[in-house]
């Protein structure tokens, strides 16, 4: 995989989301444009991406075919996936594939700062950018949750992902992608006041994958809305 | 339904199954109708009859798969006021969840195993430590993984993929409040793998402990079987003020929702096992 560089032109950011994610084997429907970073989400990161310039990479009509899936098996959405990238550096800022249609259990994602407080508390801590791209491309991070994460990607109603610098319970940081699924079935919680449990509170998770070694490191439904 | 053509036409048929209590069959003239019993297997036949010729006979290998969800449970329960904290040493049991063995389902299953505090002032709240094993819906995969709950004013779970405990594998799981900042740490052999801080736990403390193995569908297998049973020891609870103690458990403490189904015995004041009676093969 090419490293970083900066992005000159609308081709070199289509390029550079393409080798990052391979979305261009799922759709021929590829177009770029350069803004500013506004209301960015990415917990500890919002505040250097805020007012960024960079390019939006957009993969339209995106049905998810991902490897370990059942032999046949289609994806029941039609998705659209932003890739942004950093303009400067070519660094990968975070992928959205965003839900446009009506849920009643749907909530937005928190905002950074109410979702770096929760994490926090948790001892969960992003440091920043990897400066070198993953190993792992972004349909490859998405299979590994597929077969060893919470949730299936194909069951998203939503999509966000980063590939970060990351930590938690003091571990040493690791470059990991961060993908969360948003309006999943909502999860069945133990315990027989289980499903008492809005479902709001459950019909997401966020996946931790090790770029390094291809594994899940965990599943959790924080930060809540 | 399944629809059978003998040559020569004008003959009959006749439909049976391997094993009528996976699959009955009923048949009208050429067609059969299956209907699933239960998960497993069996061999569904027909035999055509027809004037002139022996009887011919055609065969079909199906799998049935049922998972029927309403949660079930094993566990062991002790009413203390105050409860700040609880802990046991249990042996890691998989089993198998259903139609797991088919391989033919994308149902949501899953069974765990825990250390449970709860509250019940406002609605149920609770927090738990444990392991499990789960099949999320729409997928085929089966993960396994230790795991954090807390509800309280919010919701939240982590299920640690990376640090699921080894079958055969003895794990002391506990679960400590810090009261005074509503905060639970959760321990998994002495070390706090995670932590969980809402609201309601400033001003709650624990009233029920419990010990537990649940199913989510009648066919998951209960951890644990009557060979290799899912073995609590030394469980201990703590209230506010003082140090752990021994749980105390009596024989009217164990529980099972069917005991023809999941067995759950008393062993000492600190220990009992589970298992499941009919664990799928």
């Amino acid at each position: 995989m090419a490293g970083y560089h900066p992005l000159a032109s609308e081709a070199e950011a289509i390029e550079q989301a393409s080798h990052l994610t391979e979305l261009d084997t799922l759709t021929q429907t590829i177009a770029a444009r350069q803004l500013i970073i506004r209301d960015d989400r990415t917990p500890f990161l919002w505040r250097q991406f805020e007012g960024k310039p960079c390019w939006e990479v957009n993969f339209d009509g995106v049905s998810l075919r991902l490897r370990s899936a059942i032999s046949g098996f289609r994806d029941k959405y039609v998705r659209r996936f932003s890739v942004l990238l950093d303009g400067t550096t070519g660094q990968l800022i975070r992928i959205v594939s965003p839900f446009e249609g009506q849920d009643p259990d749907f909530r937005p994602q928190p905002s950074g700062a109410a979702a770096e407080a929760q994490l926090r508390g948790q001892d969960e801590i992003y440091e920043g950018l990897p400066p070198h791209p993953p190993r792992l491309t972004f349909l490859a991070a998405l299979d590994v949750e597929l077969t060893q994460g919470i949730g299936s990607p194909f069951l998203a109603k939503e999509i966000y992902a980063s590939y970060v610098t990351h930590s938690r319970a003091g571990a040493s940081p690791r470059a990991v992608w961060v993908i969360t699924l948003n309006g999943l079935p909502p999860m069945p919680v133990d315990g027989p006041f289980g499903d008492t449990v809005p479902a709001w509170q459950r019909n997401h998770m966020r996946n931790v994958v090790d770029d390094a070694t291809g594994r899940n490191l965990f599943g959790t439904n924080s930060p809540q809305p | 339904m399944i629809t059978a053509v003998g040559t020569p036409a004008g003959g009959t048929y006749s439909f049976s199954s391997s094993n009528a209590s996976r699959a009955s069959l009923s048949g009208t003239g050429d067609r059969g109708t299956i209907t699933a019993v239960a998960q497993g297997r069996a061999v569904v036949k027909v035999i055509y009859n027809v004037s002139g010729c022996p009887p011919c006979e055609a065969t079909v290998n199906t799998k049935i798969c049922t998972c029927t969800q309403g949660r079930k449970y094993s566990y062991m329960n002790v009413s203390k006021a105050s409860l700040v904290g609880a802990s046991c040493k249990i042996k890691t049991r998989y089993g198998t969840l259903c139609c797991e063995i088919e391989g033919c389902s994308t149902a949501d299953a899953f069974h765990a195993v825990y250390t449970n505090i709860s509250n019940n002032d406002s609605g149920l709240k609770w927090a738990q430590v444990g392991y499990s094993r789960r099949r999320n819906a729409g997928s085929a995969s089966i993960i396994q993984y230790r795991k954090a709950e807390l509800q309280g004013d919010r919701y939240f779970i982590d299920m640690n993929t990376a640090n699921a405990p080894a079958e055969g594998s003895v794990h002391e799981w506990k679960c400590e409040l810090d009261k005074a900042n509503g905060k639970w740490s959760y321990y998994d052999n002495g070390t706090a793998w995670i932590t969980y801080t809402d609201n309601f736990w400033k001003s709650h403390l624990g009233q029920v402990v419990q010990w537990v193995g649940e199913i989510l569908n009648k066919e998951d297998d209960m951890p644990g079987t009557s060979g290799e049973k899912c073995s609590f020891t030394e469980c201990q609870c703590k209230v506010d003020g003082a140090g752990y103690v021994d749980a105390g458990f009596s024989a009217a403490d164990a529980k099972s929702d069917d005991g023809s189904e999941w067995g759950c015995e008393r062993v000492s004041g600190t220990a009992f096992n589970i298992w499941d009676k009919n664990p799928n093969t």
